[in-house]
């Protein structure tokens, strides 16, 4: 039969934090370490995007700010723990996730795409109501308006 | 969209603040004026209490996802405190909450939303 043909494979995305004070360089080397880990594997890097720098919701190493790094891939289920091994290997790796996004997704389907850098998200930081009184669209509206009682 | 319950069952004065009732009609049940809604009441003695059929937004936009990345669209599902704010109050489905709960947790490891909030 033509089962040769066709490789399945799962495509994977891991999410890794790296210290804020990492310069470019290094940022550039792990990457390329990664995708050696990956191409070794069987598997192939899609893309890596870099977030960029964002203040993280509490401090990763003593530290208030982060690199968000994100790699998309492909490849065999024993991938990730290899990918994993590596990233906990890299001193200035402080935090990463790998989440499984699909499975049996043919391995020629999906090209290379190029590295992305997107601007770092700013969040706002505004005050937020108590949630029972959120009048948003979907929640309940609070007891402002209470009758006597 | 808003549905007006039937407001048979009167609810304690302090009947938690997540807003079990309508605070909309609270002043007309107590005075007994129920004419806006006096021609319901075929689907009496299932929800009590309550002001308006919430909807899943999950479930309301199929091109919405649940995406643990996108952080401001988390938010939406954290108390200040940080939170999940229970399906009950969000309006959820159950499928859907179970999807954000797990969303929220992992957006948790990456730092992206808090565990908890100290003093909010």
């Amino acid at each position: 039969m033509a089962e040769a043909q066709k490789r399945f494979v799962r495509v994977y995305e891991t999410t890794y934090l790296l210290k804020a004070e990492t310069p470019d360089d290094q940022v550039e080397e792990i990457k390329e370490r990664l995708r050696a880990v990956v191409g070794r594997e069987g598997g192939k890097v899609i893309r890596f995007t870099n977030q960029g720098k964002r203040k993280t919701a509490f401090p990763v190493a003593k530290q208030a700010k982060a690199l968000y790094m994100h790699c998309l891939y492909v490849g065999r289920p024993g991938l990730v723990a290899e990918f994993e091994r590596n990233l906990k290997m890299i001193d200035s790796v402080t935090k990463f996730e790998s989440v499984r996004l699909a499975d049996d997704v043919d391995f020629d389907a999906r090209q290379v795409e190029a590295d992305v850098k997107v601007a770092p998200v700013e969040e706002e930081q505004r005050p937020r109501a108590e949630f029972g009184e959120r009048t948003e669209e979907g929640f309940e509206p609070g007891f402002e308006e209470r009758g006597e009682e | 969209m808003a549905r007006p319950d039937m407001g048979e069952r009167k609810g304690p004065p302090s009947g938690g603040r997540f807003g079990d009732r309508g605070g909309d009609r609270g002043g007309d049940r107590d005075r007994g004026e129920r004419g806006d809604r006096g021609d319901r009441g075929g689907d009496e003695g299932g929800r009590r209490g309550f002001g308006r059929r919430k909807v899943c937004r999950f479930c309301a936009d199929k091109n919405l996802k649940v995406d643990y990345k996108d952080q401001n669209q988390m938010k939406y599902f954290l108390t200040e405190r940080g939170k999940i704010i229970p399906r009950r109050i969000s309006g959820n489905c159950a499928k859907h909450q179970r999807e954000v709960a797990t969303a929220i947790k992992r957006a948790r490891v990456l730092a992206l939303l808090p565990y908890s909030v100290a003093s909010a």
